[in-house]
């Protein structure tokens, strides 16, 4: 089993409970175009887009992965569904997009068939400097990953 | 939003497909069924094989549809301070 330990630390250096509690479990992640679309590139003689890199955000409250759509649509990404999903003003249709997400720091990769797109401008992890989010990682990824939240540790584990 | 005329048909052909295809994954490209499939990843395969890296749509075939949650985000307390 491959572990990552993430352990939150205030300015002084010191481990705190408030500090994890503020920004959340995040880890930088790399989104990649799946290989399916990636070997249709290949054989047309296209340039594979370079995958985009930055800061997700371990939302267990979320059901399913979403990625800022803008991202998606860079990759070059095209819908293959169309899911529902509430908001505080009714219930609305997203795209859902196929990826690979990869983990840089452990080398994990999972191809997700199904994440969804959404306007993720404006969220950050409250680090300093603050980092813009480019997705929230769901319970459809957590289902193959161990996680763990430790307040009192004041750290956080993902595991594969 | 893409998909929308695959949706529509996906919609005028649901009672049928409830009938015989309960709990597959239907793939639908423009007012065309192309097949069902027991798998996600076979339908994925099969629409990028046939249509490329183009929009389609891939749908449960199931009475009611998935609703996906995520609240935090929906009412905005990804980044709240106190």
């Amino acid at each position: 089993m491959s572990t990552h330990n993430q352990f939150i630390r205030d300015s002084s250096g010191n481990l705190s409970s408030p500090g994890l509690a503020n920004v959340g479990a995040f880890c930088p992640i790399e989104i990649h175009i799946p290989p399916q679309i990636a070997q249709i590139l290949t054989n047309t003689g296209k340039p594979i887009p370079k995958c985009v890199t930055g800061i997700a955000l371990i939302d267990t409250g979320a059901s399913s992965t979403c990625v800022h759509e803008p991202i998606l649509q860079g990759l070059g990404l095209n819908p293959v569904g169309v899911v529902n999903s509430g908001t505080a003003s009714g219930p609305t249709q997203r795209n859902v997009y196929p990826i690979r997400i990869m983990c840089p720091t452990q080398r994990w990769t999972l191809d997700l068939g199904r994440a969804m797109g959404v306007d993720l401008a404006g969220q950050i992890v409250n680090i300093v400097p603050p980092v813009p989010i480019i997705a929230l990682l769901g319970r459809d990824l957590l289902q193959h990953w161990v996680f763990i939240y430790n307040g009192p540790g004041r750290f956080w584990t993902i595991a594969t | 939003m893409e998909l929308q005329q695959e949706l529509e048909y996906f919609k005028s052909i649901k009672e049928d497909l409830l009938k015989h295809h309960k709990n597959k994954f239907a793939l639908i490209k423009g007012p065309e069924l192309v097949d069902t499939f027991t798998t996600w990843e076979e339908a994925f395969n099969a629409g990028i094989d046939r249509f490329g890296n183009v929009p389609f749509l891939i749908k449960l075939v199931q009475e009611e549809d998935e609703k996906i949650q995520f609240p935090a985000f929906v009412v905005g307390a990804i980044n709240v301070n106190p």
